[in-house]
């Protein structure tokens, strides 16, 4: 492409495009999907490239196909509360359709991206009403209450908030969560001054974190590249990470925090590079985000020191820009004593509760290599569901593409640089999306799945960046070509569902209630039974339940549940062992124990996720359910009270066991 | 409608108001050119966060999280914010050093928006809204399962009385039986609860009226043999 060819929109108009501007070879494009009927193509704004033969076009006409796609994105969202609702009856066609609509809600927005005449304000709103919408099929997979597991662990410190009043109360679910306040302050502040319920409010602050975080990661590659198509294309490709539609919908501390280390990012590249007066006035803004982060999430505040000392390192080494340099040292050392100082005074039990983790990871990781076996089948639940063929095709696909865009996209990212000349950034951001197979393959153990996760959620930023690269330069590059863009369009796709697959999998299906299976486990009569502590026995109490009940003992029923993470002891043989034994007697009395709640329903099946109660109850793991027998010991035991039955759920009264040691 | 949407929309857009507003405020300070556009237009989300999370962790440290309390502390925020620029405005009528302007960057420049294009937009909105009532109203459905509930409690004044709730979405009949060991105590009927009712019924005197260790409440859903539900009472 030469400077002649390019056109540039002048400020206002919205568009800076070194890189990939409108070009002549635009005009007259042909459409994207030929058979589609050609009022759908021009509604869904896929019908070529206009001939927009002036930057004027691009100015006048800068909404462009948003509004038209917003609305399309609304028709999806509606399909897929019937889909939703479908699957709540266990209805066949309802489990797939919520796929298709899931598909066909994000495949216009990705063709439309592709192209090279949008508007830069047009991207930015394409980018936020996906951005959002994705975030609505959350709420409609959810609409009523939160119901995934670590939901629960961050609603119960809000509610703690508006108890008391004060921060830092204790939290049997996730002690080191009271002491990362952030999101519960914020929840909480908007529920005492407005007077929604904790969960509007949630999903009040979830949705802004969302919209911060899609409009951050665009800001930070298009201040990368200066390529505002490569930079929406990256935005998009970061809807493809596995936790993008689940976990990072989820009201939880890190949900906000990666938000907030992505604007963080995005203003440390700005002020390493802005003159020092703007770089004295937007300083207080990085600070502002940064305080945030420290006080809302451990391990994304660490995630942002060590990608700005690896991006001061790189600079030093790569760039030798002494003022950028100091910049990002700067930049960097404010994170730093920001994050030791909180962990310091107030914090200083998050190592008690990252170490632990850390070295069981490592232990497993050392005993992978030398067993040379993951502990994990492909495709197939702890609890033995395979997979549909087309999830485990579409999965394999995902991951196929993100391998082809890696390799194609890396020469690409390292050759075009940084427009300012800076090697660092892009170089940093390489080397953390080569890392991206070490993240997948560390989701193949049950023991190192969530460490593979959750390093997979910042990584994948990097890979978003550099599969940008892949699609804008090779994939599609500058070709207005029909099948091709819809072909590219398809697999941008793929990858997002792919993703979806793998953050979400068989739990996007709504249905009957499944055994430890996160919000597939939250129904009517655990949410009943927990009610009933609360109303009937008060709050307070110390009680023990498996895995999903005592989530909604701790919240609904507002009970002081009893979890290895803060009694440290193991309850777990209170209902999977056959017997009552001395040694489970001794359990009752040292934590106090007054109510077990007993959901019969174990009985049927092995748990979804692995486990009943605690991870490592079964260090085996389980190949049977547990036994009804088991569940039942407590019927009749001397001493011991069944004093609710709510069907398969029952509360009993075992304050007696504890005091007859 | 309304109540499918929590109640009060309302509310939503004032929390969001709160959210982006005062930092919004704050941020007018700042020369638009400052910052790329992208980081412009969240700015005011990030710092109206990061702006609740700090007022929120000082005022825990000096009092309690109260609504009055959190309307004061953003008061004073925005009220000394507003002292501030006018002192800053004061000082640069003096002819002290003006605040730092600087250089010039890309912004944008909002789009007209035509009536076709508003039309559709909030057509989206309506359309969402109603998706999210659609999937509200499934959700409820779903947890109207039917079930019954009984259970054992102690009054204040050592009463100790037995509850059914029935929640079976219709009107059903229960008889309630209290064994010890084989021996039938205490015998009752519940005709004709409603759905969503409860009733309740005071035991006698347990310790009088058996010498075995623990009684059974069993509940029998109108001529089952079986029973549907059953407690124990230790004693």
């Amino acid at each position: 492409m030469t400077p002649a060819a390019t056109i540039t929109a002048p400020r206002g108009g919205a568009n800076d495009m070194s890189t990939s501007g409108l070009t002549a070879a635009d005009a007259g494009a042909r459409p994207v999907m030929p058979w589609l009927p050609a009022p759908l193509r021009e509604f869904l704004g896929v019908d070529g490239h206009r001939a927009s033969g002036s930057e004027q076009a691009l100015v006048s006409d800068a909404l462009g196909a948003l509004p038209r796609l917003s609305l399309w994105a609304a028709v999806m969202l509606m399909a897929l509360a019937f889909a939703f609702n479908g699957s709540l009856r266990d209805e066949a066609w309802a489990h797939n359709g919520i796929w298709v609509a899931l598909a066909a809600l994000v495949w216009p927005f990705a063709a439309r991206l592709l192209r090279t005449d949008v508007s830069e304000f047009e991207r930015l709103g394409l980018l936020t009403v996906l951005g959002l919408g994705l975030f609505v099929v959350r709420i409609l997979h959810n609409p009523l209450a939160f119901a995934d597991h670590d939901e629960f662990l961050h609603w119960r410190n809000v509610e703690d908030i508006l108890s008391t009043g004060q921060l830092y109360a204790t939290n049997p679910l996730l002690p080191v969560s009271t002491r990362y306040p952030g999101l519960a302050v914020v929840t909480a502040a908007l529920v005492q001054m407005t007077g929604l319920s904790v969960f509007a409010a949630g999903l009040v602050v979830i949705g802004m974190a969302r919209w911060i975080f899609v409009l951050s990661t665009y800001a930070l590659f298009r201040a990368m590249s200066r390529d505002v198509r490569l930079a929406s294309l990256g935005a998009f490709l970061c809807m493809a990470s596995s936790n993008f539609l689940s976990f990072h919908g989820q009201f939880s501390y890190e949900s906000l925090a990666i938000a907030l280390a992505l604007f963080s990012l995005a203003m440390a590249l700005h002020l390493q590079r802005a003159p020092m007066r703007p770089f004295l006035v937007a300083l207080p803004l990085f600070v502002a985000a940064v305080v945030a982060l420290v006080l809302t999430h451990h391990l994304t505040a660490y995630f942002l020191l060590a990608a700005l000392g690896l991006l001061t390192l790189a600079t030093l080494v790569m760039d030798r820009d002494r003022d950028a340099v100091w910049r990002l040292a700067a930049l960097t050392a404010v994170v730093f004593v920001l994050t030791a100082v909180w962990q310091r005074s107030a914090a200083d039990h998050t190592s008690g509760y990252l170490l632990p983790i850390l070295g069981q990871v490592r232990d497993r990781l050392v005993e992978i290599v030398h067993t040379g076996s993951f502990g994990r089948r492909l495709f197939v639940s702890e609890s033995g569901v395979l997979m549909p063929l087309w999830q485990r095709v579409i999965s394999l696909a995902a991951v196929a593409l993100i391998g082809l865009g890696l390799l194609t996209g890396t020469l690409r990212t390292w050759t075009l640089r940084d427009p300012q000349g800076g090697l660092a950034w892009p170089a940093v951001f390489m080397v953390l999306a080569a890392s991206y197979p070490l993240c997948v393959a560390l989701r193949l153990d049950p023991l190192t799945w969530e460490a593979g996760n959750r390093l997979g959620t910042y990584v994948f930023v990097a890979v978003a960046f550099v599969i940008a690269h892949a699609v804008a330069h090779h994939w599609q590059g500058r070709s207005a070509s029909a099948p091709r863009s819809a072909i590219v369009a398809c697999a941008l796709t793929v990858l997002v569902i792919g993703g979806a697959l793998a953050g979400a999998g068989p739990l996007m299906q709504r249905g009957p209630y499944l055994v430890g299976a996160e919000s597939r486990s939250v129904e009517a009569q655990g949410l009943r039974a927990a009610a009933w502590t609360r109303e009937h026995l008060g709050p307070g109490h110390v009680v023990a339940s498996d895995r999903i009940n005592r989530l909604l003992s701790a919240t609904h029923g507002r009970q002081r549940v009893v979890t290895s993470l803060h009694d440290g002891v193991d309850v777990s043989p209170l209902f999977l062992a056959s017997q009552f034994d001395e040694a489970q007697e001794q359990l009752v009395a040292r934590v106090g124990l007054e109510y077990l709640v007993v959901d019969e329903r174990l009985a049927t099946s092995l748990p979804f996720v692995g486990h009943y109660i605690e991870m490592h109850e079964q260090p085996a793991g389980h190949h049977e359910p547990v036994s009804l027998a088991a569940l039942r010991k407590f019927d009749g035991m001397p001493s011991v009270s069944r004093i609710y039955d709510g069907g398969a759920i029952a509360v009993y009264d075992v304050k007696a066991l504890g005091r007859a040691r | 409608m309304l109540e499918a949407l929590f109640l009060d929309p309302l509310r939503i857009v004032l929390a969001v108001a709160l959210l982006v507003a005062p930092a919004g405020y704050l941020l007018r300070r700042l020369p638009e050119e400052s910052l790329p556009p992208a980081v412009r237009t969240v700015s005011k989300a990030v710092v109206g966060v990061a702006l609740l999370i700090v007022v929120g962790v000082l005022l825990d440290a000096v009092t309690t999280l109260t609504t009055w309390h959190w309307v004061l502390a953003l008061v004073l925020v925005v009220g000394g914010t507003l002292a501030w620029r006018r002192w800053s405005a004061a000082r640069r009528s003096d002819g002290l050093p003006a605040a730092p302007v600087l250089d010039s960057g890309p912004a944008f420049a909002l789009p007209a928006v035509r009536r076709a294009d508003l039309v559709m937009l909030l057509a989206a909105l309506g359309i969402t809204l109603g998706a999210v009532a659609l999937a509200r109203a499934g959700a409820r459905e779903a947890l109207q399962a039917p079930a019954t509930e009984l259970w054992v409690a102690r009054t204040e004044a050592g009463v100790t009385q037995v509850s059914v709730r029935n929640l079976e979405g219709q009107s059903m009949d229960y008889r309630v039986e209290v064994r010890a060991g084989s021996r039938v105590l205490e015998r009752w009927r519940v005709a004709s609860l409603d759905s969503g009712e409860q009733a309740v019924h005071d035991l006698a005197p347990l310790a009088d009226k058996s010498p075995v260790q623990a009684i059974r409440v069993e509940l029998f859903r109108a001529d089952d043999t079986a029973p549907y539900r059953h407690l124990v009472i230790a004693r």
